[in-house]
Protein backbone atom coordinates (compact mmCIF):
# COMPACT_ATOMS: atom_id res chain seq x y z
CA UNK A 1 0.00 0.00 0.00
CA UNK A 2 1.51 3.78 -0.98
CA UNK A 3 1.82 6.00 1.59
CA UNK A 4 -0.83 8.10 0.47
CA UNK A 5 -3.44 5.41 0.42
CA UNK A 6 -2.44 4.75 3.88
CA UNK A 7 -2.72 8.58 5.16
CA UNK A 8 -6.57 8.21 3.68
CA UNK A 9 -7.15 4.87 5.23
CA UNK A 10 -5.96 6.51 8.64
CA UNK A 11 -7.35 9.59 7.84
CA UNK A 12 -11.10 8.06 7.50
CA UNK A 13 -9.97 6.69 11.29
CA UNK A 14 -8.94 10.09 12.95
CA UNK A 15 -12.07 12.02 11.05
CA UNK A 16 -14.80 9.63 12.40
CA UNK A 17 -14.07 10.15 16.26
CA UNK A 18 -13.96 12.43 18.76
CA UNK A 19 -11.33 11.28 21.13
CA UNK A 20 -8.15 9.25 21.11
CA UNK A 21 -8.99 5.81 21.72
CA UNK A 22 -12.29 5.75 19.66
CA UNK A 23 -10.25 5.54 16.65
CA UNK A 24 -9.38 1.79 17.51
CA UNK A 25 -12.53 0.49 15.68
CA UNK A 26 -12.13 2.01 12.88
CA UNK A 27 -8.20 1.42 12.93
CA UNK A 28 -8.69 -2.77 13.07
CA UNK A 29 -11.30 -2.29 11.01
CA UNK A 30 -9.48 -1.12 7.95
CA UNK A 31 -5.41 -1.90 8.80
CA UNK A 32 -6.46 -6.04 10.79
CA UNK A 33 -9.51 -6.89 9.33
CA UNK A 34 -10.19 -5.76 6.15
CA UNK A 35 -6.22 -5.13 4.77
CA UNK A 36 -4.03 -7.47 7.49
CA UNK A 37 -1.61 -4.47 7.26
CA UNK A 38 -1.18 -4.83 10.97
CA UNK A 39 -1.38 -7.52 14.00
CA UNK A 40 -3.69 -6.77 16.66
CA UNK A 41 -0.74 -7.36 18.83
CA UNK A 42 1.07 -4.52 16.53
CA UNK A 43 -2.34 -2.50 17.23
CA UNK A 44 -1.78 -3.54 21.01
CA UNK A 45 1.70 -2.60 20.55
CA UNK A 46 1.00 0.47 19.75
CA UNK A 47 -1.43 1.52 22.09
CA UNK A 48 0.74 0.23 24.93
CA UNK A 49 3.94 2.77 23.77
CA UNK A 50 1.51 5.71 22.77
CA UNK A 51 -0.25 5.28 26.16
CA UNK A 52 2.91 5.24 27.94
CA UNK A 53 4.54 8.74 26.97
CA UNK A 54 3.49 12.03 27.26
CA UNK A 55 0.82 13.88 25.19
CA UNK A 56 -2.35 13.16 23.78
CA UNK A 57 -3.93 9.77 23.71
CA UNK A 58 -4.16 9.86 19.83
CA UNK A 59 -0.58 8.88 19.11
CA UNK A 60 -1.25 5.30 18.54
CA UNK A 61 -2.28 6.56 14.99
CA UNK A 62 1.05 7.15 14.01
CA UNK A 63 2.61 3.98 15.62
CA UNK A 64 -0.06 1.81 13.51
CA UNK A 65 0.89 3.71 10.33
CA UNK A 66 4.74 3.05 11.27
CA UNK A 67 3.81 -0.67 11.80
CA UNK A 68 2.31 -0.69 8.95
CA UNK A 69 5.01 1.35 6.24
CA UNK A 70 7.86 2.12 8.46
CA UNK A 71 9.09 5.97 8.84
CA UNK A 72 6.48 6.66 5.09
CA UNK A 73 3.71 5.48 6.88
CA UNK A 74 4.95 6.53 10.27
CA UNK A 75 4.71 10.34 8.27
CA UNK A 76 1.24 9.72 6.74
CA UNK A 77 0.09 8.62 10.60
CA UNK A 78 1.33 12.08 11.87
CA UNK A 79 -0.28 13.83 9.30
CA UNK A 80 -3.72 11.96 9.79
CA UNK A 81 -3.40 12.36 13.22
CA UNK A 82 -3.22 16.47 12.89
CA UNK A 83 -5.25 17.18 9.52
CA UNK A 84 -8.49 16.76 11.50
CA UNK A 85 -7.60 19.57 13.69
CA UNK A 86 -7.19 22.29 10.61
CA UNK A 87 -11.24 21.66 10.54
CA UNK A 88 -11.13 23.83 14.16
CA UNK A 89 -9.76 27.61 11.63
CA UNK A 90 -13.21 27.39 9.94
CA UNK A 91 -15.53 26.28 12.74
CA UNK A 92 -13.54 28.79 15.10
CA UNK A 93 -14.27 31.53 12.41
CA UNK A 94 -18.32 29.91 11.83
CA UNK A 95 -19.30 27.13 14.43
CA UNK A 96 -17.80 29.18 17.87
CA UNK A 97 -20.77 30.57 17.81
CA UNK A 98 -23.24 28.33 17.06
CA UNK A 99 -21.76 25.33 19.95
CA UNK A 100 -25.24 25.49 21.46
CA UNK A 101 -27.22 24.63 19.06
CA UNK A 102 -29.69 21.90 19.84
CA UNK A 103 -30.05 19.68 17.32
CA UNK A 104 -25.99 19.62 16.73
CA UNK A 105 -24.88 19.07 20.49
CA UNK A 106 -27.25 15.85 20.03
CA UNK A 107 -25.88 14.26 16.61
CA UNK A 108 -22.17 15.04 18.64
CA UNK A 109 -23.21 13.86 21.73
CA UNK A 110 -24.72 10.36 20.09
CA UNK A 111 -21.21 10.39 18.08
CA UNK A 112 -19.69 10.23 20.81
CA UNK A 113 -21.48 7.29 22.67
CA UNK A 114 -21.51 5.45 19.72
CA UNK A 115 -17.71 5.39 19.12
CA UNK A 116 -17.51 4.35 22.90
CA UNK A 117 -19.75 1.44 22.20
CA UNK A 118 -17.34 0.46 19.32
CA UNK A 119 -14.13 1.05 21.54
CA UNK A 120 -15.99 -1.41 23.78
CA UNK A 121 -16.48 -3.92 20.96
CA UNK A 122 -12.66 -3.22 20.02
CA UNK A 123 -11.80 -3.55 23.26
CA UNK A 124 -13.23 -6.98 23.70
CA UNK A 125 -11.41 -8.29 20.20
CA UNK A 126 -8.00 -6.91 21.28
CA UNK A 127 -8.55 -8.93 24.53
CA UNK A 128 -8.23 -12.13 22.81
CA UNK A 129 -4.76 -11.98 21.83
CA UNK A 130 -4.01 -9.66 25.11
CA UNK A 131 -5.73 -11.72 27.57
CA UNK A 132 -4.53 -15.52 27.50
CA UNK A 133 -4.08 -16.55 30.69
CA UNK A 134 -5.63 -16.11 34.24
CA UNK A 135 -2.29 -14.01 35.20
CA UNK A 136 -3.18 -11.58 32.36
CA UNK A 137 -6.94 -11.32 32.96
CA UNK A 138 -6.07 -10.21 36.66
CA UNK A 139 -3.92 -7.35 35.26
CA UNK A 140 -6.15 -6.22 33.12
CA UNK A 141 -8.86 -6.10 36.01
CA UNK A 142 -6.37 -5.14 38.90
CA UNK A 143 -5.52 -1.80 36.05
CA UNK A 144 -9.00 -1.45 35.53
CA UNK A 145 -9.71 -1.21 39.17
CA UNK A 146 -6.61 0.76 40.21
CA UNK A 147 -8.04 3.56 37.49
CA UNK A 148 -11.44 3.85 38.33
CA UNK A 149 -10.40 4.14 42.22
CA UNK A 150 -7.15 6.11 42.18
CA UNK A 151 -5.80 9.13 40.41
CA UNK A 152 -2.75 7.12 39.44
CA UNK A 153 -1.38 7.92 35.92
CA UNK A 154 -2.01 5.25 33.21
CA UNK A 155 1.81 5.22 32.70
CA UNK A 156 2.38 4.10 36.32
CA UNK A 157 0.03 1.50 36.46
CA UNK A 158 0.87 -0.35 33.17
CA UNK A 159 4.53 0.05 34.22
CA UNK A 160 3.65 -1.75 37.65
CA UNK A 161 1.71 -3.71 34.94
CA UNK A 162 5.22 -4.53 33.41
CA UNK A 163 7.17 -5.18 36.43
CA UNK A 164 4.46 -7.44 38.08
CA UNK A 165 4.82 -9.50 34.71
CA UNK A 166 8.63 -9.28 35.57
CA UNK A 167 8.74 -10.76 38.53
CA UNK A 168 6.64 -13.35 37.39
CA UNK A 169 8.82 -14.54 34.99
CA UNK A 170 11.82 -14.46 37.60
CA UNK A 171 10.01 -16.67 39.97
CA UNK A 172 8.43 -19.12 36.93
CA UNK B 1 4.72 26.60 26.36
CA UNK B 2 2.42 24.30 23.89
CA UNK B 3 5.39 21.99 23.23
CA UNK B 4 6.26 22.46 26.93
CA UNK B 5 2.73 21.04 28.31
CA UNK B 6 1.70 18.76 25.07
CA UNK B 7 4.54 16.72 24.88
CA UNK B 8 5.72 16.86 28.95
CA UNK B 9 2.40 16.32 30.13
CA UNK B 10 1.11 12.36 31.43
CA UNK B 11 -2.47 11.56 31.65
CA UNK B 12 -4.18 12.36 28.19
CA UNK B 13 -6.15 14.98 26.77
CA UNK B 14 -8.22 15.63 30.10
CA UNK B 15 -5.28 16.42 32.13
CA UNK B 16 -3.21 18.56 29.12
CA UNK B 17 -6.14 20.78 28.64
CA UNK B 18 -6.21 21.14 32.86
CA UNK B 19 -2.60 21.95 32.23
CA UNK B 20 -3.16 24.19 29.00
CA UNK B 21 -6.01 26.05 31.34
CA UNK B 22 -3.51 26.89 34.21
CA UNK B 23 -1.24 28.27 32.25
CA UNK B 24 -2.55 30.13 29.17
CA UNK B 25 -6.05 31.52 31.80
CA UNK B 26 -4.50 31.88 35.13
CA UNK B 27 -1.12 31.97 34.96
CA UNK B 28 -0.03 33.80 31.77
CA UNK B 29 -3.55 35.06 31.39
CA UNK B 30 -2.97 34.89 27.17
CA UNK B 31 -6.63 33.78 27.22
CA UNK B 32 -9.35 34.62 28.59
CA UNK B 33 -12.20 32.29 30.41
CA UNK B 34 -14.23 33.41 27.47
CA UNK B 35 -11.94 32.40 24.63
CA UNK B 36 -10.70 29.42 26.33
CA UNK B 37 -14.67 28.25 26.63
CA UNK B 38 -14.98 29.06 22.61
CA UNK B 39 -11.44 27.14 22.16
CA UNK B 40 -12.49 24.42 24.48
CA UNK B 41 -16.20 23.58 22.58
CA UNK B 42 -14.65 23.88 19.47
CA UNK B 43 -12.10 21.59 20.26
CA UNK B 44 -15.37 19.13 21.32
CA UNK B 45 -17.30 19.64 17.92
CA UNK B 46 -13.77 18.92 15.86
CA UNK B 47 -13.09 15.52 15.20
CA UNK B 48 -10.19 13.68 16.14
CA UNK B 49 -7.53 14.62 18.73
CA UNK B 50 -9.15 17.23 21.07
CA UNK B 51 -5.95 18.09 22.37
CA UNK B 52 -4.60 19.22 18.65
CA UNK B 53 -7.93 21.15 17.84
CA UNK B 54 -8.08 23.14 20.57
CA UNK B 55 -4.60 24.43 20.29
CA UNK B 56 -5.35 25.57 16.77
CA UNK B 57 -8.35 27.19 17.63
CA UNK B 58 -5.74 29.32 20.55
CA UNK B 59 -3.09 29.48 17.55
CA UNK B 60 -5.92 30.99 15.17
CA UNK B 61 -6.65 33.90 18.42
CA UNK B 62 -3.47 34.83 18.73
CA UNK B 63 -2.31 35.12 14.76
CA UNK B 64 -5.41 33.65 12.25
CA UNK B 65 -4.17 30.96 10.15
CA UNK B 66 -0.22 31.40 10.62
CA UNK B 67 -0.52 31.24 14.72
CA UNK B 68 -2.97 27.99 14.10
CA UNK B 69 -0.58 26.64 11.78
CA UNK B 70 2.10 27.00 14.66
CA UNK B 71 0.50 25.65 17.32
CA UNK B 72 -0.91 23.21 16.07
CA UNK B 73 2.94 21.78 15.09
CA UNK B 74 4.41 23.28 18.29
CA UNK B 75 2.24 20.59 19.77
CA UNK B 76 2.13 17.51 18.11
CA UNK B 77 5.49 17.28 16.45
CA UNK B 78 7.61 17.02 20.00
CA UNK B 79 4.83 14.45 21.03
CA UNK B 80 4.73 12.44 18.47
CA UNK B 81 8.52 12.34 18.49
CA UNK B 82 8.87 11.17 21.89
CA UNK B 83 6.40 8.31 21.04
CA UNK B 84 8.57 7.06 17.60
CA UNK B 85 11.39 7.30 19.74
CA UNK B 86 9.91 4.43 22.30
CA UNK B 87 8.43 2.48 19.56
CA UNK B 88 12.22 2.43 17.57
CA UNK B 89 13.54 1.49 20.86
CA UNK B 90 11.02 -1.21 21.54
CA UNK B 91 11.59 -2.38 18.02
CA UNK B 92 15.17 -2.79 18.71
CA UNK B 93 14.90 -4.34 21.54
CA UNK B 94 12.32 -6.80 20.57
CA UNK B 95 12.91 -10.83 20.76
CA UNK B 96 14.43 -9.69 24.46
CA UNK B 97 12.80 -12.74 26.65
CA UNK B 98 12.68 -9.65 29.39
CA UNK B 99 11.08 -7.09 27.20
CA UNK B 100 8.74 -9.43 25.65
CA UNK B 101 7.28 -10.29 29.64
CA UNK B 102 7.24 -6.76 30.72
CA UNK B 103 5.27 -5.61 27.49
CA UNK B 104 2.91 -8.84 27.91
CA UNK B 105 1.92 -7.64 31.28
CA UNK B 106 1.78 -3.83 29.97
CA UNK B 107 -0.51 -5.35 27.06
CA UNK B 108 -2.88 -6.53 29.83
CA UNK B 109 -2.86 -3.29 31.55
CA UNK B 110 -3.77 -1.52 28.26
CA UNK B 111 -6.90 -3.47 27.85
CA UNK B 112 -8.10 -2.18 31.83
CA UNK B 113 -6.62 1.36 30.62
CA UNK B 114 -9.23 1.39 27.10
CA UNK B 115 -12.00 0.49 29.75
CA UNK B 116 -11.22 3.12 32.10
CA UNK B 117 -10.84 5.40 29.61
CA UNK B 118 -14.17 4.24 27.99
CA UNK B 119 -16.05 4.78 31.47
CA UNK B 120 -14.62 8.20 31.75
CA UNK B 121 -15.80 9.18 28.54
CA UNK B 122 -19.18 7.19 28.88
CA UNK B 123 -20.48 8.40 32.44
CA UNK B 124 -21.32 11.99 32.39
CA UNK B 125 -23.53 10.95 28.92
CA UNK B 126 -25.28 8.52 31.02
CA UNK B 127 -27.29 11.28 33.24
CA UNK B 128 -29.71 13.55 32.22
CA UNK B 129 -32.68 13.39 29.94
CA UNK B 130 -31.16 11.32 27.38
CA UNK B 131 -29.07 8.62 29.47
CA UNK B 132 -31.83 6.13 28.32
CA UNK B 133 -31.43 7.08 24.26
CA UNK B 134 -27.53 7.07 25.27
CA UNK B 135 -27.25 4.22 27.02
CA UNK B 136 -29.15 2.27 23.90
CA UNK B 137 -26.55 3.55 21.51
CA UNK B 138 -24.24 2.58 23.80
CA UNK B 139 -25.29 -0.87 23.62
CA UNK B 140 -26.52 -0.68 20.21
CA UNK B 141 -23.28 0.24 19.13
CA UNK B 142 -21.08 -2.97 20.51
CA UNK B 143 -23.65 -5.52 19.75
CA UNK B 144 -23.78 -4.18 15.83
CA UNK B 145 -19.48 -4.37 15.21
CA UNK B 146 -19.09 -7.49 17.22
CA UNK B 147 -23.12 -9.10 16.74
CA UNK B 148 -23.69 -8.47 13.41
CA UNK B 149 -19.96 -7.66 11.68
CA UNK B 150 -21.09 -4.16 10.91
CA UNK B 151 -18.17 -1.42 10.14
CA UNK B 152 -17.90 1.45 12.05
CA UNK B 153 -18.77 3.97 10.16
CA UNK B 154 -22.26 3.22 8.97
CA UNK B 155 -23.16 2.91 12.63
CA UNK B 156 -21.38 6.48 13.82
CA UNK B 157 -23.64 8.08 10.65
CA UNK B 158 -27.25 6.37 12.13
CA UNK B 159 -25.98 7.51 15.71
CA UNK B 160 -25.53 11.21 14.55
CA UNK B 161 -28.89 10.38 12.62
CA UNK B 162 -31.13 9.72 15.57
CA UNK B 163 -29.31 12.22 17.62
CA UNK B 164 -30.15 14.97 15.40
CA UNK B 165 -33.64 13.65 15.32
CA UNK B 166 -33.78 13.30 18.84
CA UNK B 167 -32.16 16.38 20.17
CA UNK B 168 -31.22 16.48 23.86
CA UNK B 169 -28.90 18.39 25.58
CA UNK B 170 -24.91 17.59 25.93
CA UNK B 171 -23.17 16.94 29.30
CA UNK B 172 -21.00 19.64 30.52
Amino acid sequence: MNWLMLYLVLLKATLSTFSGMTSLPVLRDELVVKRQLISDEQLNTAIVVGRSTPGPAGLHVVGCGYFAAGLPGALAGFLALVTPALLAIPLMAFLGRRQQHARLQSALSAIVVASVGLTTGTAWQLSRSALDSPFTWLIALGSLATLLATRWDTVWVMAGAAALALAARTIS
Amino acid sequence: MLTRVVSLTFGGGSAIMAALQREMVERRQWLTHEQFGVCYGVSRITPGTNIFAFCTGAGWIFGTWRGALLALLAASIPCTGLMMLALVSYQAASGNAWLTAALRGAMAAAIGVILASIWAVLRPYLDGVHRHRNALLFVASGVMMIGLGLSPIPILVMAATIGFLLPGRRPA
